[in-house]
């Protein structure tokens, strides 16, 4: 393992023995999980919905190229200015850019996990530029100098008591737990903000081939701020939010935020087309809009591509009995949970997180709650082979399935290793320690030691006595 | 500039043709009773707006076909439900009702586009002398200092309990978004069954700038859970439905 590979372990068990944060998924998720279940019934039909859904979003990657082509062209003709962004490093250059030519100095972000996965706030703010986070989640996490553990829900991990104290220590106002009044706080703050800010940034939830045009949706309004207040809006997009047609919009509208939070609609649905035209009262005059690659185009040249389809709902999340435990920062990087441990490993060009695949017991759940149909377990197994083949996980590991594998080739080396395996571990039932090798399997899994006899004795002994 | 771009495509390109076209996923129909929620009402010929008339369709999975009234009373259940408060008034009464909201609310101050007074519903005069009615061109200090704002819909769309604004020629974005109470005057018609209804008809001309659906008060959870509102956008959502 390299020097930065992240110690998923060590994490993890931070997470569980950080009983308030447990407690707070737990809580968040079980509402989640049941607000999700009855919105969905709402809908009628669906599963068949989300097949639609996922359908389209496998088509829309198995043609990127034609609608990528498409989108340039219908948004450039609204107005927009189309920049292209083969690593992180270009998109943070090219923003950058963007800030230092229209001279800005105050900068407004709606939550964007595209903008985060790039490090752009760094990167602005090194330039001297002031960076405010505006989704309420977000700001708290940027005011604490902390990072976000849910994709949708930022600050899932904090409680009352610790929001109330960082308002009060950052926002220099009286101390109160009263929930109200903390965000009546954090209005008036990020108000002026919104009065005095240049610049605006925001990630896209879906953007349309078809029209040219980009979709935010947000509860809270920052969306719609961002992108009217300033007069630069700048709109960070990975290549996978692309769909066909404004129809296919409605499909993912309808699922979204009722696969989130169990919503009908998320409280603000914004469609942008271009910047704001002659006759417009009010809006941004400027809208950038940049094209991410950033490690897409390999997952979409492999067989990993379905993984692409994610529309970023947090659904998997709050469903997977792991996340629920032990919390998003465990995972080390901007993605977390399920989605997270395959993003994770593929985003990033190093082994830094190849622990994640492994982090799953692939109950599924995650695969059932998907409005795309992702199948996470599937692809993590496929991840883990993968791994394997690359000798990435260890010669202890890799040796002991190679001498399996050996072994499992015929009768006598099969009937051999039954015989060292009741030696080594007893006959005893499940079992939760073991002498080593097995001893750090035990650990995680009880296990399961073989019986007295083998099934082919007792068969044989019941042949005998008829 | 121009090789960024060439250099982007070109390896989306690469990505996407290593599977062979036959093994890739068609471009599937939208089979419009998968989406729908809620099934367009039959319309007489002679009702220029709204969704085409569709026919009633079996589909037990559907609502009970509607019926003109009916998307009313959905309308504000569900707009109930994602807590604004839709209220349904007579023309003639429109005025004072606007009134009665803006005192119960405490709100002096009230902000409009100026080409509201030409509409047939006669605001903001209709409602009376007791306030101040402030004009967005004249700057930042009158949107600010607005404790409501006044506002026409493009649509609404009952199956969400929606309504719909739009930038345009002389429209402000910001009336409908800064002052911490929106009051958005929709006429019945312009109610329409589902999402899909909205964007049926490809519009003639390029599509606004922006459209904004707005199925609620501005809303925050990220405090323990517990729903604010009010954090941006407006804390409350007057929806008057003005009928004959």
């Amino acid at each position: 393992m390299s020097e930065s590979a992240h110690d998923f372990r060590q994490a993890a068990a931070a997470g569980l023995a950080n009983q308030p944060m447990r407690a707070a998924i737990l809580r968040t998720t079980s509402r989640k999980i049941e607000a999700r279940a009855i919105a969905l019934q709402q809908l009628g039909r669906a599963d068949e919905l989300r097949q639609l859904a996922s359908r389209i979003k496998q088509h829309t990657l198995d043609h990127l190229d034609q609608y990528l082509v498409q989108f340039i062209d219908r948004a450039e003709a609204s107005g927009a200015t189309l920049h292209f962004a083969a690593t992180a490093d270009d998109a943070r250059r090219i923003v950058g850019q963007i800030a230092a030519t229209r001279a800005a100095r105050v900068c407004v972000k709606a939550k964007s996990m595209t903008t985060e996965e790039i490090h752009l706030n760094e990167s602005l703010i090194a330039a001297g530029v002031r960076v405010v986070e505006t989704d309420l989640g977000e700001f708290i996490v940027q005011l604490d100098n902390d990072r976000p553990s849910h994709i949708v829900t930022p600050i899932i991990h904090k409680d009352r008591k610790t929001i109330a104290r960082i308002i009060a220590r950052e926002l220099g106002v009286e101390y109160t737990e009263d929930a109200e009044q903390l965000v009546a706080h954090a209005r008036t703050y990020l108000r002026e903000v919104f009065r005095t800010c240049d610049l605006g940034i925001s990630g896209v939830n879906f953007a349309i081939a078809e029209t040219g045009g980009i979709c935010l949706c947000t509860n809270e309004g920052n969306g719609r701020l961002t992108s009217t207040r300033p007069r630069v809006h700048v709109a960070v997009m990975g290549v996978e939010k692309l769909i066909p047609r404004v129809a296919d919009l409605l499909v993912f509208l309808k699922l979204l935020a009722r696969s989130s939070t169990g919503q009908h609609m998320t409280v603000y649905t914004t469609l942008i087309h271009g910047p704001k035209q002659p006759a417009d009262a009010d809006g941004p005059k400027e809208l950038h809009i940049v094209l991410l690659d950033a490690g897409r185009s390999s997952i979409l040249a492999g067989e990993h591509r379905s993984v692409l389809r994610c529309i970023r709902c947090g659904a998997c999340l709050n469903a997977c009995p792991v996340y629920r435990q032990i919390g998003g920062h465990a995972y080390g990087g901007v993605y977390p949970g399920p989605i997270g441990k395959l993003l994770g490993p593929l985003l990033s060009e190093n082994e830094r997180f190849a622990e994640l695949p492994r982090a799953s017991s692939l109950c599924g759940l995650c695969r059932e709650v998907c409005p795309v149909d992702i199948d996470i377990p599937g692809r993590l197994v496929a991840l883990r082979r993968e791994q394997v083949e690359r000798h990435a996980r260890g010669w202890q590991q890799c040796g002991a399935f190679r001498l399996a594998g050996w072994m499992l080739r015929a009768a006598w080396s099969y009937r051999l290793m039954q015989r060292a395996a009741r030696l080594l571990l007893g006959s005893r039932g499940w079992s939760t320690d073991a002498p080593p090798p097995l001893h750090g399997v035990a650990k995680h899994r009880d296990i399961r030691t073989p019986a007295q006899k083998p099934f082919r004795q007792v068969w044989n002994e019941v042949l005998q006595d008829e | 500039m121009n090789s960024a771009r060439a250099e982007f495509l070109e390896r989306i390109r690469n990505a996407t043709s290593s599977m062979p076209p036959a093994m890739r996923e068609p471009l599937p129909p939208i089979d419009d009773m998968i989406v729908r929620r809620l099934q367009a009402p039959i319309r007489t010929p002679h009702e220029s707006e709204g969704p085409s008339a569709e026919g009633l369709r079996n589909a037990a999975a559907l609502e009970a076909p509607v019926h003109g009234t009916d998307l009313v009373q959905i309308f504000c259940r569900r707009a109930a439900d994602a807590g604004m408060t839709p209220s349904v008034v007579k023309r003639a009464d429109l005025g004072a009702h606007v009134a009665t909201i803006l005192r119960n609310a405490g709100a002096r101050q009230v902000i409009c586009e100026p080409q509201l007074a030409d509409s047939p519903w006669n605001l903001p005069k209709s409602a009376g002398d007791s306030f101040a009615w402030l004009d967005p061109n004249a700057g930042d200090d009158s949107l600010y200092a607005a404790d409501a704002g006044m506002t026409a819909v493009h649509a609404a769309v009952a199956e969400s309990g929606s309504i719909v604004c739009t930038s345009g020629a002389g429209l402000w974005r910001s009336l409908s978004l800064i002052p911490p109470l929106h009051i958005a005057i929709v006429e019945e018609y312009q109610i329409r069954a589902d999402l899909v209804d909205l964007f049926q008809t490809p519009p003639a001309d390029a599509p606004p700038a922006q459209l904004v659906i707005i199925s609620g008060p501005s809303k925050t959870a990220d405090i323990d859970g517990i729903l604010i509102t009010g954090l941006h956008g407006p804390r409350a959502v007057h929806v008057c439905i003005v009928t004959d």
